[in-house]
């Protein structure tokens, strides 16, 4: 229990580390939203004059001492409360509710078809005996790792919807629009699982507890299944929470070349206008969303791994 | 494979369990094939104990892996033959292979601390190898289990089922590992070096125990081992090897006696164990009682905060220690008694907590430390794993040099100088200086290292382990230069071993440590003769090789009547059990060994007064 | 580079240097193989420098000696000259075994010069446009195509790649001297330092590397130069800890001890023992993430917040054709082929030298 609550504690210390991070960036560096929002939008926006800006400024609180803003930030964002997008006017948590259904049906996607390719070709890179496939299989997530997203992105739209025309290139409705950019995400971590995993898997197998199992006479699916996956997939569970959160990142780029609605598409458009509360309530998120994976697999850790010492 | 076929095991009567003929095992091909078994014959017969003794890379393991079916990637047989239970495996597929294991032939590991599977409780690992026994589907897995955990010795059995591996100590994860390989019940198992990784109390009761349930069971053992005391003590039947081929095969009695091969006489001539119990150690200079103290320690105290930081443990407690010049001290203690943080306190590189370190007139400890620097030139260290205590990418002669430099204590040209006298002193070639460390043996680094503890003209070396990453034959020519070294520039040595043995060969006076407490204290060939402690008596008692000597015929009456330890009480008791029979039986011949001793020593003494 | 960040390797993590990299395998080749095969670029670049690499060596010579001859060797040999025969079998044996690295640094090669002196690789003019030659595909005279404005693909491509690199060199470099600074600091200081460094790469992690590179973007604004600032800043929590890890695990080997023991003071133990053995991994480590970098400027510059757009950035350029996927899709994808070559051809490296240094 004491394990649980300091492992919490930490999580929370990482989140409200990350937060303050994200605030001194965007607050202590030189920017002004307001200004960007009103003077820079566009050719024929008004010119407002220097008590207009400060008016609007201290409508977001934007003109308190730097330390009031960030207590001031602090306790609302203990309340959830992320404040207002300057760009939509709107409190940031409702657009981020209303744009994570789509990224998460995308992320959820990504994250099956990533895990499961990941393991299988580490699986089969191990456990074939042809040493023909086993090295195709071993170098293959090399290309994965290589490619930069985006154009393996586009290199799907050109072959999938272009050319064979199976899949739409563009759009968020149906659940057809989900496979291309979910593919696009997922191979990445699919490539640096399969890496990770493949060269625990190998590892393992050179273990001499591998040579025990043996020679009880096991058969070789036995040694694999009881023996060296458990062992080997452990070190990838600490990829997990950093996969989660890449997926994030990962959906900004997605969203961007298949044009689909979103938080990364959000995280997007905020930047563009410089709309600091809504790229720190998108930072938050992602952080939240690392902080907790990490936070449950530190927690069942113990449970799969003795040796890690609960106290 | 039926059950019906698998009775077919114990009808192998008038033939070997285990025959190889001309075995030829070859890793790759073409011009990369590199032969590591030459052509080796051996036979293995039902219930008898035979020993596999030879140095490292001389094909051993290879061999012991060849007959279970498990050459790594690229090894195959590559000519003669194997037989498993009188059927041809020369050519035989990994699923052929795999219905001999755990039911033909049980495996017990070298290294208990990674053979257990870390994430898989006891009682399943066990439980495992019962299932793949003959008929096992009518067994009470879980009675077997428990019973099989029994045999190999561990207390509470039952408690073990739910335990994982880290929660048992290397002695009792080696039970569990015999558990396994009893658990087949096979007919034959081979066992590589399996205890030792072990402590060496630890390591003879294993070895005592896994011998007893063999021959309870009328199981045959092949026990691979470096150390040909300690087979010559247990098996039936010694097989030598060197170099990927047979050197000699006898049984240990005529073996030991009369060995035909040169190299086997080397071994036995080498052989701390043996020597030991022959008495035929070497005499000691005696260092006058006026020679000045180089060391000395006074009521050192030192503890460390756990890992888990769930409190401290008392490495060192409560140690005073003495060296004069000239002299050798030997410390002896097994894992986690505070030797090596001893050795380390009096280099001044772990500071005590508590207590006063001396070293040539200068005081080390709190605000003494800038004075520590230059003095290091008078006290210097050689390390226990010369593979890991020269960097890989110094060549040799900056690795020498390196004091030198590190003292500014002479020019580049002088330095030069010093590099060749010094490797000619540990006897290595100069064109040694321009080698990097990966290129030399193992034997060859340490005396480099020794070199470079030289290489300041110190008064003082302190030894930590310093033979025992190396070869039975390498260990015996690096003690050698030692005491030529401590004779040549009137060198004073601490040594650090866990080899009472070796020590009390080496040593003037020894210190035993148990838990970072002195158990005992003495002259070195007092202690290991007649040791006053409980914990003294079973160091010594572990020293393999006390039924081998009586097998040497060289004009000393084999001491017939010593018993050899596997023929102490049976028990199949814990640990705790074991200890009290072992210690009965040491403290029974206590009294001939120390005759023994103390003749020697006599006659050591006038050997000097001669001189 | 698509879930886990760019400039965030699962490294960062696990605490283990090699899990970005290509895992290591028996043979001397990896996926690059695979990519060659695929790939037309590299195999221009193949022929000229394969030879100026196999003379260059003579001491791995020594080493592929002993390897069979490549199959198509005899026919090679000529009766007269055996010495120069065996040279040549020697060499082609050589080529034969470390064709892919061979193909990696032929590539690295053609980038660089590229980088330095694009000319010298192609004569056409990155920003003469021709409406006689819009949209053109692949053909030997554009090898790459033409673009809407019937500018050269490849002579884009090559011009923009000292701009692109410049990038990946900045934020490398400074994650490089951030890192190794923090990383040095919090191996020897232990204790609180370490502990407080350690946390404060902690929390770096936590933050995804592109939305991190993107909010720093949003508050200082668009650029190569900002966004490689950006990316480094994104890099410094990898190199940190993997140069912690290996300063920890340097310190604590036999032979630090022997040199403390022989008494020499901490600074010169540092320089002459930890940092050069320490180096291996962290070199590595670098290669590794200067194609992370490269992945990363790129994807923030496909996005829009790189170089303004005349310029012919590789991930604008991609970002541009994606205008014209339907009709010419070499526009956005062999510029981007480009990149991926790229950085197999460093992951490539850096496992040569992890496995040139076991």
């Amino acid at each position: 229990m004491k394990f649980v609550l300091s492992r919490v504690g930490q999580a929370l210390l990482v989140l409200w580390a990350a937060f303050t991070v994200t605030f001194v960036i965007l607050e202590v560096l030189p920017s002004d939203a307001i200004e960007t929002k009103y003077n820079n939008a566009g050719g024929d926006s008004v010119n407002l004059t220097e008590e207009n800006l400060d008016a609007l400024r201290s409508e977001f609180g934007l003109d308190l001492p730097l330390w009031q803003r960030y207590l001031q930030f602090c306790g609302r964002a203990i309340q959830l409360d992320l404040g207002n997008s300057i760009s939509q006017n709107r409190p940031v948590t409702d657009l981020l509710v209303e744009n994570l259904p789509p990224t998460l049906q995308l992320a959820g996607f990504a994250l099956a078809v990533g895990l499961v390719a990941g393991c299988a070709i580490a699986f089969l890179a191990n456990w074939l005996r042809s040493p023909l496939l086993r090295r195709a299989l071993t170098r293959l997530p090399a290309l994965g790792v290589a490619f930069p997203s985006f154009w393996i992105g586009l290199l799907l739209v050109q072959l999938f919807s272009f050319h064979w025309q199976l899949f739409p290139a563009t759009g968020s409705r149906t659940p057809a629009s989900v496979v291309l950019p979910g593919l696009m995400m997922a191979i990445g971590p699919a490539a640096i699982l399969a890496q990770l995993l493949n060269r625990s898997l190998s590892e393992t197998l050179q273990e001499q507890y591998i040579v025990t199992a043996g020679a009880k006479g096991l058969g070789r699916g036995e040694v694999f299944w009881r023996h060296a996956l458990r062992n080997a997939s452990l070190p990838a569970l600490t990829i997990l929470g950093m996969m989660v959160a890449g997926t994030v990142t990962g959906a900004i780029v997605a969203e961007t070349v298949f044009s689909r609605a979103g938080v990364g598409r959000l995280a997007q458009q905020a930047v563009e206008v410089q709309d600091l509360p809504l790229v720190q309530g998108i930072v938050l998120m992602a952080a939240f969303a690392f902080v907790t994976v990490n936070l449950i697999v530190d927690l069942i850790y113990p449970v799969l791994d003795r040796r890690i010492k609960v106290s | 494979m039926t059950e019906s076929r698998v009775g077919a095991f114990s009808e192998t009567a008038g033939r070997p369990l285990v025959e190889a003929r001309a075995l030829v095992v070859a890793y790759g091909h073409g011009q990369r094939r590199h032969q590591v078994l030459n052509g080796v014959d051996l036979a293995v017969e039902s219930g008898q104990l035979t020993a596999l003794v030879g140095e490292s890379g001389c094909g051993k393991t290879t061999l012991a892996n060849a007959l279970l079916g498990f050459l790594p990637a690229g090894g195959h047989i590559d000519g003669g033959s194997l037989s498993l239970a009188g059927q041809d495996v020369t050519r035989a597929t990994p699923n052929e292979y795999r219905r001999f294991r755990g039911r033909f032939v049980g495996y017990v590991p070298q290294d208990p601390l990674t053979g257990l599977n870390p994430t898989m409780p006891l009682g399943r690992q066990v439980s495992e190898a019962v299932r793949r026994r003959a008929g096992a589907r009518t067994l009470d897995v879980r009675a077997e289990t428990i019973d099989a955990l029994a045999k190999a010795g561990l207390d509470t059995p039952e408690k073990r089922l739910k335990q994982y591996p880290h929660e048992l100590s290397g002695g009792m994860r080696q039970r569990v590992l015999i558990a396994i390989a009893l658990a087949g019940r096979p007919r034959i198992i081979v066992a590589d070096e399996p205890t030792s990784a072990l402590d060496v109390t630890v390591q003879a009761k294993i070895l005592d125990h896994l011998q007893e349930v063999a021959r309870e069971s009328g199981t045959a053992l092949l026990l691979i081992t470096h150390n040909l005391a300690l087979a010559a003590d247990r098996a039936d039947k010694i097989v030598v090897m060197k170099e990927g081929s047979l050197v000699e095969v006898g049984a240990p009695a005529t073996l030991i006696a009369h060995p035909a091969a040169q190299y086997t006489r080397e071994l036995l001539a080498h052989d701390p164990g043996l020597t030991h119990y022959s008495g035929k150690g070497t005499a000691r200079r005696e260092v006058p009682a006026d020679a000045p103290e180089v060391l000395r320690l006074d009521r050192v105290h030192k503890s460390f905060r756990l890992p888990d930081r769930s409190g401290t443990f008392k490495a060192v407690d409560d140690v005073s220690l003495a060296v004069r010049e000239g002299q050798t001290v030997g410390v002896v203690g097994e894992s986690g008694s505070g030797k090596s943080t001893l050795l380390r306190i009096a280099m001044g590189l772990t500071p005590a907590d508590e207590g006063e370190v001396e070293v040539l007139g200068h005081k080390i400890g709190p605000g003494a430390r800038s004075g520590l620097r230059a003095a290091r030139a008078g006290f210097q260290l050689v390390q226990q794993d010369p593979f890991a205590s020269l960097d890989p990418r110094f060549t040799i002669e900056r690795v020498i040099a390196e004091p030198l430099v590190a003292h500014r204590a002479s020019d580049r040209k002088a330095r030069r100088q010093r590099v060749g006298e010094l490797l000619d002193a540990v006897g290595l070639p100069d064109a040694t200086r321009s080698r990097r460390p990966r290129e030399l043996s193992g034997g060859q680094r340490q005396r480099v290292a020794i070199a470079r503890a030289l290489a300041l003209r110190p008064r003082l070396v302190l030894l930590d382990e310093p033979v025992s990453a190396l070869d039975v034959s390498v260990q015996h020519q690096v003690l050698e230069l030692l005491e030529q070294l401590q004779r040549d520039f009137t060198l004073s040595y601490v040594l650090v071993s866990h080899d009472l043995a070796a020590v009390a060969a080496f040593s003037d006076t020894v210190v035993v440590l148990e838990k970072g407490r002195v158990v005992e204290r003495g002259d070195a060939r007092q202690v290991v003769r007649e040791p006053r402690t409980d914990y003294g008596r079973q160091l010594a008692a572990a020293i393999p090789g006390r039924r081998a000597a009586g097998y040497l015929t060289d004009g000393r009456p084999a001491p017939a009547d010593w018993p050899a330890p596997s023929a102490a009480p049976a028990s199949s008791s814990g640990d705790g059990r074991r200890d009290q029979s072992l210690a009965s039986v040491a403290n029974n011949h206590a009294p001939t060994l120390s005759t023994h001793g103390s003749g020697t020593l006599t006659s050591g003494n006038a050997a000097i007064g001669a001189s | 580079m698509s879930v886990v960040s760019p400039g965030q390797t699962a490294t960062g993590v696990v605490e283990r240097p090699e899990v970005g990299s290509v895992p290591a395998t028996a043979g001397g080749v990896d996926g690059a193989e695979i990519a060659a095969a695929g790939g037309t670029t590299t195999a221009q670049l193949d022929r000229p420098s394969d030879r100026s690499k196999v003379e260059a060596p003579a001491g791995l010579e020594e080493s592929a000696s002993s390897v069979p001859p490549a199959p198509r060797a005899p026919a090679l040999v000529s009766a007269a000259q055996p010495a120069r025969a065996a040279r040549t079998l020697r060499a082609l044996a050589f080529a034969g075994r470390h064709a892919v690295t061979i193909l990696a640094a032929a590539m690295l090669l053609g980038v660089v010069v590229a980088a330095v002196a694009p000319a010298l690789i192609t004569r056409s003019s990155p920003f003469d446009t021709d409406p006689d030659a819009k949209l053109l595909p692949p053909s030997a005279e554009h090898w790459f195509g033409t673009d809407q404005l019937g500018r050269d693909l490849f002579a884009r491509v090559v011009h923009g790649t000292s701009l692109s690199l410049e990038g990946a060199v900045i934020a490398v470099g400074l994650s490089v001297l951030v890192g190794l600074a923090i990383g040095v600091l919090a191996g020897f200081a232990a204790g609180l330092a370490d502990t407080l460094l350690m946390r404060a790469v902690d929390v770096l992690l936590a933050i995804p590397g592109l939305l991190l590179a993107m909010s720093l973007v949003t508050a200082i604004g668009y650029g190569t130069r900002n966004v490689a600032l950006a990316v480094g800043i994104g890099m410094v929590p990898s190199f940190a800890r993997t140069t912690r890890a290996e300063v920890l695990r340097v310190k604590q080997l036999p032979y630090i001890e022997a040199a403390v023991a022989a008494g020499a003071r901490w600074p010169r133990v540092i320089l002459t023992h930890v940092v050069p053995n320490a180096s291996g991994p962290v070199l590595v480590m670098g290669v590794l993430e200067f194609g992370a970098a490269i992945l990363a400027v790129s994807t923030l510059s496909f996005l829009g917040y790189g170089a303004a757009p005349p310029a012919p950035e590789w991930g604008s350029l991609v970002s541009s054709g994606r205008d014209f996927m339907i009709t010419s899709p070499w526009l956005a994808l062999a510029p981007g082929l480009v990149v991926g070559l790229l950085v197999l051809s460093l992951n490539h490296v850096a496992k040569t030298i992890e496995e040139a240094r076991a």
